[in-house]
């Protein structure tokens, strides 16, 4: 009878150990998941903030070289208005009109072409295997 | 020994199971709450960022609005000014004019498009004068393939734009023409501005339905990292539209200058009124003056604010690399 009552009773033990096991189990991959998630949160948030300033980095260059580029471009159309008036005070319809010419010009190109001048020579200049003639 | 040991072994375990499987299962919900709370402040900080890029892209289209509209005013003044005192001439003294033309770096064609400039603002020429002009009929002047204002895409067309086809026109403005060249303007633009105004792909409904727990959160954490980026391009692509402004403004400002000087000079070939004589010299140059500052500023008047290439071609650039030499050996 004692040993009829033990039976189940060792059996019982063995799933419930079984089950233990496997409950622990689960949780130690539930652990290694989260911290895999965790690790991956912190490799996301990582990779957006380097994105994010590589963006802004970029945007002071671009932002930057037109300011500067606009200031040139203004110094540049002040001493052709300086020429012009001297042309126009001597009379001298050719001088005008050159200069006039160059104002149009001036004003007709854009602020970015010199970024792409920029960006070919910096191109030409990593290309690899290229030869150089002077 | 041992043995009683076991039951107590899995006990505590059974308990230390629980316990942190009771804790993780917190931590589950709290993440899912956590990821609901990241995508809904990734949401707001995108939708701000789109308000924001629209904001400075109806700033951008009102200021060239008024650009366009002192133009006109610049066109309908000084042109008509001008085109006033050449139908003033009598017939002789107009012929003698328009002979003139070539000698003082004026085509006709210059003159043609001025005037069709000033009709388009609303100023009307006579009959006599456009078939001078022209050489045929009046209406061959306001039908002539003669391109008066810029419009291609220009900041009025730019306000109504959005999404991609804004993207597509800021590129183009960052010199997107040279493509094929592959530019550093068109490579640092397309990095700065790589689909700016579209949403992020994922919704916030879509990670938050995953209901699991720390999952949730990693794509929320995504989703917000995408978020970053593209507030920053469209962060970007303000400060560029801010840039856009400054070129209205340079255009502007050179328009100004060269309508001041215009203004004078037709001024004093008017001072001459009745007395204009194609004999004399002075008469001469002021009308060579005054016929060229209007050229310059009829021909500024079509200067495109954003183009398709981004800049003027080489044989241009030559040709003011030229003149640049010139003038440095003609000025003092």
């Amino acid at each position: 009878m004692s040993q009829k009552a033990s039976a189940p009773k060792k059996g019982t033990s063995t799933v419930a150990v079984g089950d233990v096991i496997t409950g622990i189990k689960t949780i130690a991959e539930c652990v290694r998941d989260i911290e895999k998630e965790r690790t991956q949160q912190t490799k996301l948030r990582e990779d957006a903030r380097v994105e994010v300033e590589r963006i802004h980095a970029l945007r002071e260059v671009l932002l930057d070289y037109l300011q500067r580029s606009f200031d040139e471009r203004s110094e540049n159309f002040r001493q052709l208005f300086d020429r012009l008036d001297l042309a126009i005070e001597s009379d001298n319809v050719q001088l005008a009109a050159v200069v006039l010419d160059s104002v149009v010009k001036l004003a007709d190109s854009s602020p970015f072409k010199a970024l792409q001048d920029v960006a070919s020579a910096r191109k030409a200049l990593s290309e690899r295997g290229k030869e150089w003639q002077f | 020994m041992p043995l009683p040991l076991i039951p107590i072994a899995i006990g505590a375990a059974i308990a230390s199971a629980l316990g942190i499987g009771a804790k993780k299962g917190y931590d589950g919900v709290q993440a899912i709450k956590d990821a609901k709370q990241i995508g809904e402040d990734a949401e707001r900080q995108h939708r701000t960022a789109v308000q924001r890029l629209d904001g400075t892209r109806e700033r951008l289209g009102q200021r060239f609005e008024r650009y366009d509209e002192y133009r006109r005013s610049v066109v309908s003044k000084t042109f008509g000014r001008l085109i006033q005192f050449l139908e003033r001439l009598d017939q002789k003294a107009r012929i003698e004019a328009f002979e003139s033309l070539g000698s003082i770096g004026v085509s006709r064609d210059s003159v043609r498009q001025f005037t069709a400039q000033y009709i388009e603002v609303g100023g009307t020429v006579s009959g006599a004068f456009t078939a001078m002009l022209t050489g045929a009929g009046s209406s061959a002047l306001a039908t002539g393939a003669v391109t008066t204002f810029a419009t291609t895409a220009g900041g009025t067309a730019i306000s109504g734009l959005s999404g991609a086809a804004l993207n597509s026109a800021l590129l183009a403005w960052l010199g997107g023409g040279s493509i094929a060249a592959g530019g550093w303007g068109m490579a640092a633009g397309t990095v700065v501005l790589g689909g700016i105004a579209v949403g992020p792909a994922v919704l916030v409904g879509g990670f938050v339905l995953a209901h699991q727990g720390e999952k949730a959160k990693t794509k929320a954490v995504e989703y917000a990292g995408e978020v970053d980026r593209k507030v920053a391009q469209i962060d970007a692509a303000v400060a560029l539209l801010s840039q856009a402004e400054c070129r209205i403004e340079e255009l502007s400002d050179v328009i100004a200058q060269l309508d001041e000087r215009a203004t004078g000079a037709i001024e004093r070939l008017w001072s001459l009124d009745g007395a204009f004589d194609f004999s004399n010299d002075d008469h001469i140059r002021r009308f060579a003056t005054a016929m060229q500052l209007t050229k310059a500023l009829s021909e500024l008047m079509r200067v495109e604010i954003f183009n398709d290439e981004g800049g003027v071609n080489q044989q241009t650039e030559q040709l003011i690399a030229q003149q640049w030499r010139l003038l440095s050996e003609i000025a003092p």
